[in-house]
């Protein structure tokens, strides 16, 4: 697929989701870190910025959305990395548009679909914009 | 629907109603109340005309009886009369065939009073009639004694008048009396016979009235209502969800009318439940069909031997996660109507446990699970399949809702009469009103932490019953939960009851403070 070598972060709180993510963009030559709820995944990325945030939307404790308000929020660099949304809930284009990102993806995933996203996302670079009232689910 | 056993924390059971209010009138009520009225009526109109008839019967056979008399005194009058003319002819003539005719018409006489004596019924008459016999009696005398003297006929006449006019003038009184008799009598007849058509005709208006009122009321307060309620069943059934009709009026409608509204809340309900639970079925499957593919690419791709068997592992884990999720869906479809077969077996719960916490202990690094058991067997009669169901539902569970890790502790023991299994996480907790439903199918758990279908817990609520036992679970939020099965013990062992100390103090977990080891 001819990528540039990235940094991804993954947050699901499926850990095999992770798992699998984490495997497969690995053999293309990413560098990919995991995360299992939207907490861990802001304190990874205080550690170390990322250059695309996979997200699911439903977790524990902190949401796929509320994630991705707070890293526009704290900002210092993170407000500046494209999220793409995946997950199985009804109206995930809707979440993606109050989150503002122009890249989702319902699950089961179409893994070239998938492959595509992620591409167009390293490539175009373009961060979430939300809502001004902030997320809901 | 059903509800779990004992729920600790949660408030009383919300299917419980405000009593509904209790109408006065009632179908039933108005029923029997119109009956016997209707009945008080036709009794009262049949008890008059009974009475009626009687007088009538009465009036017609005074005046039956006293036309009698009339007659006889009529009669009698017309003997004495043709007596007096032929014995003073016999006087006359001094024919012997006149006197034997005398003699005739004097026995007729005696024949007649005696007659008269037989109709009379008041004091009044019988005296009257008493003084007639007298007087004419004496008068026969003196006819007889004068006419033997010798004299003429004149004298005789003459001699014999006063005592001929006393009788004649009783005669025509007691005549008088009874066409007086008659007459009243006959009035009576006539008065009852007025009255008896004047109350036939306002029980008939009654009855007009009342038949009006009731076929009013049985429209009004019955039909209608039916009507209404087969109409709201039509509309129902054409898919109509909200068609409900109002409650009102009589008691059993009222009722009948309240029960199809609920019913089809129920239905409506129960309809919204399912899709839920679908949705969230079809949600729950999406996380390991991704995760399949997602495994299946990188199965292609990787290049070494290590990275294709963790690959591999994955898939199998995912495939086991779906085969769960279709097992359970198969079951609770089975339970839910009412099919669960148990091939009951003296089975060790330790067995159960050991089996179930070996194949979760690899699935994840984040949780310790730890096993708590005695040393003895503990047996209970159940099927061994179900029962490693339920720990492995529990057990799932457990790790599910500890996203963030953390120790589980299984522990087995018993209490008198019943081995007592426990699943203690350290995980997210519940609130009360979550506990409340936990063991309802269909029920999710709120979208904003770890999403499941919420079969699992059902589907173990109705195995553990099914075995004759209990589930019941205590949580705080934030700290963890803890679920206790408890089942009936084999009737074989029973030694002494040991009571192993539980982690089942108010919260599920401990952070730190465990005076026991797992």
């Amino acid at each position: 697929m001819g990528d540039t070598l990235a940094k991804i972060l993954t947050v699901d709180d499926d850990a095999d989701i992770s798992e699998s993510l984490r495997c497969l963009l690995e053999e293309l030559g990413h560098e990919v870190r995991t995360a299992c709820d939207g907490n861990d995944g802001l304190r990874l990325l205080r550690q170390e910025l990322a250059d695309l945030v996979i997200l699911d939307v439903e977790m524990p404790q902190l949401t796929g959305p509320e994630m991705a308000h707070r890293m526009i929020i704290e900002d210092s660099g993170k407000e500046d990395i494209p999220v793409l949304l995946s997950s199985g809930i009804v109206g995930l284009d809707d979440v993606a548009a109050r989150v503002g990102t122009p890249y989702f993806l319902a699950k089961p995933v179409d893994v070239d679909e998938l492959l595509a996203l992620v591409e167009r996302a390293l490539r175009e670079k373009i961060p979430p914009s939300p809502d001004l009232e902030g997320p809901r689910s | 629907m059903d509800t779990g056993p004992e729920r600790h924390g949660g408030p009383a059971d919300p299917r419980a109603k405000a009593p509904r209010a209790r109408r006065a009138v009632s179908v039933r009520g108005l029923a029997v109340g119109s009956l016997v009225a209707f009945g008080a009526i036709a009794l009262g109109v049949i008890a008059w005309h009974i009475w009626s008839a009687t007088q009538l019967q009465r009036s017609m056979s005074t005046v039956i009886t006293e036309t009698h008399s009339l007659e006889v005194i009529d009669e009698l009058q017309l003997t004495l009369l043709m007596f007096q003319r032929l014995s003073n002819l016999a006087l006359v003539t001094g024919e012997a065939a006149l006197s034997d005719t005398t003699e005739e018409l004097g026995s007729r006489m005696e024949r007649l009073l005696a007659e008269a004596g037989e109709d009379t019924d008041s004091a009044e008459e019988q005296r009257f009639l008493g003084d007639i016999e007298d007087g004419v009696s004496a008068y026969l005398r003196e006819r007889e004694r004068l006419e033997a003297s010798g004299l003429v006929m004149e004298q005789v006449v003459q001699r014999t008048r006063p005592a001929f006019d006393a009788v004649v003038a009783d005669l025509e009184a007691l005549r008088q009396m009874n066409a007086e008799e008659v007459e009243e009598a006959a009035a009576e007849a006539r008065w009852a016979g007025r009255l008896a058509i004047g109350v036939g005709l306002g029980a008939l208006a009654l009855l007009v009235l009342a038949s009006v009122v009731v076929a009013f009321g049985v429209s009004r307060y019955l039909l209608r209502p039916l009507l209404a309620l087969h109409d709201a069943i039509a509309r129902l059934r054409a898919g109509e969800a909200e068609a409900r009709v109002d409650a009102g009026g009589l008691r059993e409608t009222a009722e009948l009318n309240e029960g199809f509204n609920e019913l089809a809340d129920a239905l409506m309900h129960q309809r919204e439940a399912q899709l839920t639970f679908l949705a969230g079925v079809a949600h729950d499957l999406r996380n390991p069909l991704s995760a399949l593919k997602l495994g299946m690419r990188s199965l292609g791709q990787q290049h070494t031997e290590g990275g294709r068997e963790r690959t591999r592992t994955l898939l199998d884990r995912q495939m086991d996660r779906l085969a769960r999720m279709v097992d359970d869906l198969l079951d609770a479809a089975r339970i839910e109507s009412g099919h669960l077969e148990l091939r009951p077996e003296t089975i060790d719960v330790r067995d159960a446990v050991a089996d179930v916490v070996r194949l979760y202990a690899p699935t994840s690094a984040d949780h310790q699970i730890e096993t708590d058991m005695p040393p003895q067997p503990v047996l209970i009669e159940g099927d061994a399949l179900r029962i490693e169901q339920v720990v492995s539902n529990l057990l799932s569970n457990a790790i599910k809702f500890s996203p963030g890790g953390g120790r589980i502790e299984v522990t087995v023991g018993w209490e008198e009469e019943d081995a007592v299994l426990s699943v203690a996480d350290q995980g997210l907790g519940m609130e009360r009103d979550e506990l409340r439903d936990i063991f309802r199918p269909f029920r999710r758990r709120k979208p904003e932490s770890a999403p499941g279908a919420g079969l699992g817990l059902s589907v173990v609520h109705r195995i553990v019953s099914a075995h004759g036992g209990t589930i019941d679970v205590e949580s705080t939020p934030g700290v963890g939960s803890t679920f206790h099965v408890r089942l009936p013990r084999s009737g074989a062992a029973k030694e002494t009851s040991w009571v192993r100390t539980m982690r089942s103090e108010p919260h599920g977990g401990h952070v730190g403070q465990d005076p026991h080891r797992g």
